[in-house]
């Protein structure tokens, strides 16, 4: 598995577009998850949010019908700051408003679900007090 | 043709409702649902003066078909009143759903009885 020791000092990339942004025929975020997928990053999510507001400082609501036709999206993003570095040419071409922000994340815990559970055992969460002294390698 | 007056007379309402809708809340900046309520009120005047000059005139019936059914149909909503109104409640917004919900039958109440007003002493001084 590409992404096993992943656990440790890693990127948290954030992007903050519009529901509505599209890119090639298809929304936006829809477009960046492929991309990100596509590139073998750990993972993306991809949030909703309920109201906002931007760089033309419009306001967006889901409470009111007539502003909710363009919602903030947000995607999240961990990876190497490497792999991060490596995907943002790209994102400067696809967005075109919005803010790209990096953070520093510890990720403490990665594994897929459905783990059997030696293996389970490896990818424990990082600092747990772990009474059958089997979690750091 | 009445289906096709009240198309057409939808079809501006409906996007009259969007332009005037958008333009106040925009001009508003709040989470409070003023393009709504505006446009309500709005209409409900407008409906009102506009039957109450075609029922006093001998206008053809297929301007109430346009004006009436079609444009302030369409340019009113209570779909989103609705929408709206469940939206603050469920956001546990007490005070702005009660003016919401009070104010908009009211005060779209009193225009109407002031839209009818309005006809009939506009009639009057013909």
């Amino acid at each position: 598995m590409e992404h096993h020791h992943f656990t440790g000092e890693r990127t948290l990339m954030r992007i903050f577009i519009g529901e509505r942004d599209r890119y090639g025929g298809h929304p936006l975020y829809e477009a960046l998850l492929r991309l990100l997928r596509e590139r073998g990053f750990a993972g993306a999510t991809v949030i909703r949010a309920i109201a906002g507001f931007g760089a033309q400082a419009k306001l967006h609501t889901d409470k009111i019908l007539r502003l909710s036709f363009d919602l903030p999206v947000i995607i999240e993003v961990v990876d190497t700051e490497e792999r991060i570095q490596s995907i943002l040419p790209d994102l400067d071409d696809m967005v075109d408003g919005g803010i790209v922000t990096l953070e520093r994340a510890r990720v403490i815990m990665y594994r897929p679900h459905d783990l059997p559970e030696d293996e389970r055992w490896r990818d424990r969460i990082r600092g747990l007090d772990d009474a059958e002294g089997q979690a750091d390698e | 043709m009445t289906a096709l007056t009240i198309a057409l007379g939808g079809a501006l309402g409906a996007l009259s409702r969007w332009f005037v809708g958008g333009w106040i809340q925009r001009a508003a900046g709040s989470g409070f649902p003023l393009g709504t309520l505006v446009v309500n009120v709005t209409g409900s005047f407008l409906l009102a003066f506009l039957m109450g000059l075609l029922e006093g005139t001998a206008a053809p019936p297929a301007w109430r078909s346009f004006l009436a059914v079609g444009f302030c149909g369409a340019y009113t909503t209570f779909s989103t009143f609705s929408f709206e109104s469940a939206r603050l409640l469920q956001g546990g917004e007490w005070g702005r759903a009660s003016v919401y919900l009070v104010g908009s039958v009211a005060v779209s109440l009193a225009a109407t009885l002031i839209g009818f007003r309005a006809a009939a002493v506009l009639l009057a001084r013909r």
